[in-house]
């Protein structure tokens, strides 16, 4: 890609305008990758339009949720943002099947569950040949275990598919934002937020959504003011 | 100092008249009234340094000489710490008249002194239309103005006034601007009741050196001649943008007045002197501080000028534990000396001691000019290639009204020798000069390089047709593969059914047909079909191939099921007197009926092992 590598110049020369303009003619060709999103979020840092880097940084850690790099950098331009939001951290059995159906990206889990039903099927064509007696004893375990694994994986690979498929993360984009207690410019103003916060987004109704704060909080706010991850 | 002028105003200076060394350069210098009325008698002096002649002098016509020149000359000598210094000056005086209006210039003056021609400067006088006030002498004009000066209340009011004088009225935040604060008088002064100087709110103010002593000279304001001073010269550097106002200065003065004798005793003693008071406030001046533009650059310092930066290191190369100065140096015009000190990021291993600070700025009518200078004394504490990074540091440039950079480095330092070197520093106290690695800065990681594994947006496997295809290939394909299992299996016990079915049949027609055998008394059949029916019989229900039919594969396969010793051992015997019989009949001892006999027992008792 001929685009990657002069981006990479302009980076590294300290033109990040251009830099940045660059690798997002590359997502427009229609290609993705996180590794492509945490440059741009790179190229945002350094122009320091933070918000628009965690929208990115928080892209490339959508499709590969271990990117070491990648939650470093969202770290350090997560401390630039306005607001500070206690975390209420969910369930632990909630953060321990996160943290397994994120360890790899969903096409990885996908091939995983298919490989693990040929296995089992391999192991019940054995179970069922005039075959050696030996093969079949150990045929039979194999292919119990691959089974299992087999269905419990096609569901981490639900989950993880889910996850990166649905827009569930909404980065803040407008300096600032009031949040209201129903979708419509009537609604009770509840609490404000700034630009380059991470939200949850829960619903949506009518150009209005509803969204989630990682303390607790709810309510609506106008589509025009966050940019789905 | 101000007051120490306003003294020597009032006093004059002490002269010593002592002789002189001699020995400088020859100076001739001008010297006359810059503005004189008509009708004015003045004096144009000419001062000079060594003993010359008369300088030659070329006045215009309309300044008419009355007397002169008249010579007088002084010796001054300075004792300064034991130094003696002396000046010799020579002053020749010619008292002119002014006989027209206009402004005149005086070509500079020529004196030679042993061979060499000097020049003295032009001299410029500007003759105006004569006034009221002003009453110098001339008889003609004592007449015409002595009624009008007598009307005028003498309240201050125009004979007496302050102003305080600036240069520019709009500047920029940082721009110097010079403030004059002048006195206006056509009275005689005595002594200063009281001066208020204005506070300069708003603003950093610098004093411009003046002359300890204010000298009053002679300036035309709207047509009238005063008598002016400076009392104080300021150069200010407004602080923040908008008005700034500067309040007004307030100054009160004793002035004599000699008033006309009237009775003759007293005219006899000079006449009578009046004291009186008068005082004057000046107009409040607004200044009007614009900005810097926006947006300014980060490494924005606070100057505002004309600056110059210069940065060297003493050495490029040095041993561990020696010295290095590394020195910064800020030189121009400007408000230099307000200017934020530099901050430096100097490598960690250096042991970096507090900058001297040198101020070198001379404050003059021109603005503040000078160094400033900073020298740092660092000590590398370990061996290795060091860098001092670039130092770079923006300023407002007021002649192209835009920020400039200006850069000096960055300093590239070798350090030689080992870290044992650098541990002998501090052997004493631990034995190793080590430390923990510090943060000199966070920054974000650098961006990805390669191909960045891109591919197309949204390509997910999960869920596809390909992904249930490669889930359901495998299951159909092991159903099908079942399902034929199955039939063969259901194909392979149909075989065994048939044969064992077949087997009793069989073995039972070929037992019938001995039997009838045995009744014809053939015993060579009878044995025969015995034989057969055995063999036929075992195969079957043992499915045992045709091609593979021998004794010792039945015998065998008899005894891989567990079949009872004696019962393989009667087969044995059966099979070994049907071969006997009919290999050598001759031998046979047991009647044909009987084997027939033994060989139909065998047959059941194998038909319920072999169940």
């Amino acid at each position: 890609m001929p685009f990657i590598d002069s981006a990479k110049v302009a980076y590294t020369s300290g033109d990040f305008a251009k830099a940045a303009h660059l690798y997002l003619r590359v997502a427009e060709h229609g290609y993705e990758s996180s590794q492509l999103y945490y440059n741009i979020g790179n190229c945002y840092y350094k122009q320091m339009q933070i918000a628009s880097a965690i929208y990115f940084y928080q892209k490339a850690l959508k499709l590969d949720p271990s990117f070491e790099d990648a939650k470093y950098n969202l770290k350090l331009a997560q401390e630039l943002i306005v607001d500070k939001i206690e975390a209420v951290s969910p369930p632990f059995y909630k953060r321990w099947y996160k943290s397994i159906y994120t360890a790899l990206p969903p096409n990885t889990w996908a091939v995983l569950t298919v490989i693990f039903f040929v296995v089992f099927i391999i192991g019940m064509f054995i179970l069922f040949s005039p075959i050696n007696m030996v093969l079949r004893r150990i045929a039979i375990p194999i292919s119990i275990f691959a089974l299992i694994f087999s269905i419990l994986i096609f569901a981490i690979a639900s989950s993880s598919y889910n996850y990166v498929v649905n827009k569930n993360l909404g980065v803040i984009m407008e300096p600032t934002v009031f949040v209201r207690s129903t979708p419509s410019e009537e609604g009770t103003p509840l609490f404000t937020i700034h630009e380059g916060l991470t939200v949850k987004i829960t619903n949506f109704i009518d150009g209005w959504y509803q969204i989630r704060l990682d303390d607790g909080r709810v309510g609506w706010l106008p589509q025009n003011t966050l940019e789905e991850v | 100092m101000l007051m120490k002028s306003l003294y020597n105003l009032i006093f004059g200076s002490l002269l010593l008249s002592t002789l002189s060394l001699m020995g400088q350069n020859l100076t001739i210098e001008g010297k006359a009234p810059r503005v004189v009325e008509v009708g004015e008698r003045f004096q144009l002096i000419y001062v000079i340094n060594e003993k010359t002649d008369a300088p030659q002098i070329d006045i215009p016509e309309s300044l008419r000489v009355i007397y002169g020149p008249s010579v007088s000359q002084s010796t001054s000598m300075q004792i300064i710490n034991g130094q003696v210094s002396s000046s010799f000056t020579l002053t020749y005086t010619y008292l002119l008249v002014a006989e027209k209006e206009g402004i005149y210039d005086i070509q500079p003056a020529s004196v030679n002194y042993k061979g060499k021609t000097y020049t003295s400067n032009a001299v410029n006088i500007e003759v105006v239309k004569g006034s009221s006030s002003v009453t110098q002498n001339p008889q003609a004009q004592q007449q015409q103005n002595q009624p009008s000066a007598r009307t005028k209340p003498v309240n201050g009011e125009g004979d007496f006034f302050v102003r305080v004088l600036v240069d520019k009225t709009s500047v920029y935040q940082g721009e110097a601007l010079v403030a004059t604060l002048k006195l206006y008088t056509t009275l005689e002064l005595n002594s200063f009741e009281k001066v208020e100087l204005p506070k300069f709110v708003g603003f950093f103010k610098e004093e411009i050196e003046t002359t300890t002593q204010i000298q009053l000279q002679r300036e035309n304001v709207n047509g009238r001649i005063y008598q002016t001073g400076v009392i104080a010269k300021y150069l200010l550097f407004p602080q923040r943008s908008g008005t700034i106002e500067i309040d007004p200065m307030n100054v009160e003065v004793i002035v004599t007045e000699r008033t006309r004798p009237i009775d003759p005793f007293e005219a006899f003693f000079g006449g009578n002197v009046r004291r009186y008071k008068v005082g004057n406030k000046s107009p409040v001046v607004t200044i009007n501080v614009k900005p810097l533009p926006e947006p300014k650059p980060t490494d924005f310092t606070g100057g505002v000028g004309l600056l110059r930066l210069d940065a060297s290191v003493s050495k490029n190369q040095l041993n561990v534990n020696d010295a290095i100065n590394f020195k910064i140096r800020y030189s121009g015009n400007g408000n230099i000396k307000f200017l934020d000190n530099p901050t430096i990021k100097f490598p960690k291993e250096f042991e970096v001691y507090d900058p001297k600070k040198d101020v070198n700025v001379k404050i003059t009518q021109n603005g503040a000019t000078g160094v400033i200078l900073w020298d740092y004394l660092l000590i590398p504490r370990a061996p290795g290639k060091f860098s001092i990074p670039e130092i770079v540091i923006s300023y407002f440039d007021l002649d192209s009204k835009t920020y400039k950079k200006l850069s000096s480095g960055p300093f590239e330092v070798v350090v030689e020798g080992t870290a044992a070197d650098a541990s002998g520093y501090s052997s004493k106290q631990s034995g190793f000069y080590r430390q923990n690695i510090e943060d000199i800065s966070t920054d974000i990681r650098f961006i990805q390089t390669g191909n960045l594994d891109l591919h197309a947006k949204g390509n997910y496997f999960f869920g596809t047709p390909m992904f249930w295809t490669l889930y359901l290939l495998p299951l159909v394909s092991f159903v099908i593969f079942w399902l034929l299992r199955i039939k063969q299996i259901m194909d392979q016990s149909d075989m065994v059914k048939l044969r064992t079915r077949r087997a009793s049949q069989m073995s039972r027609k070929r037992l019938k047909a001995a039997e009838k055998y045995v009744k014809d008394n053939k015993d060579a059949q009878v044995y025969d079909e015995v034989l057969r029916a055995l063999w036929q019989y075992l195969a079957d229900k043992l499915i045992i191939e045709q091609s593979r039919l021998t004794r010792d594969e039945i015998l065998q396969q008899l005894k891989n099921r567990n079949i009872d010793e004696a019962l393989i051992e009667k087969v044995i015997e059966v099979a070994d007197q049907c071969e006997m019989a009919r290999y050598a009949p001759t031998a046979m001892k047991k009647p044909a009926s009987e084997v027939y006999q033994q060989a139909v027992d065998l047959l059941v008792q194998l038909e319920k092992a072999l169940k």
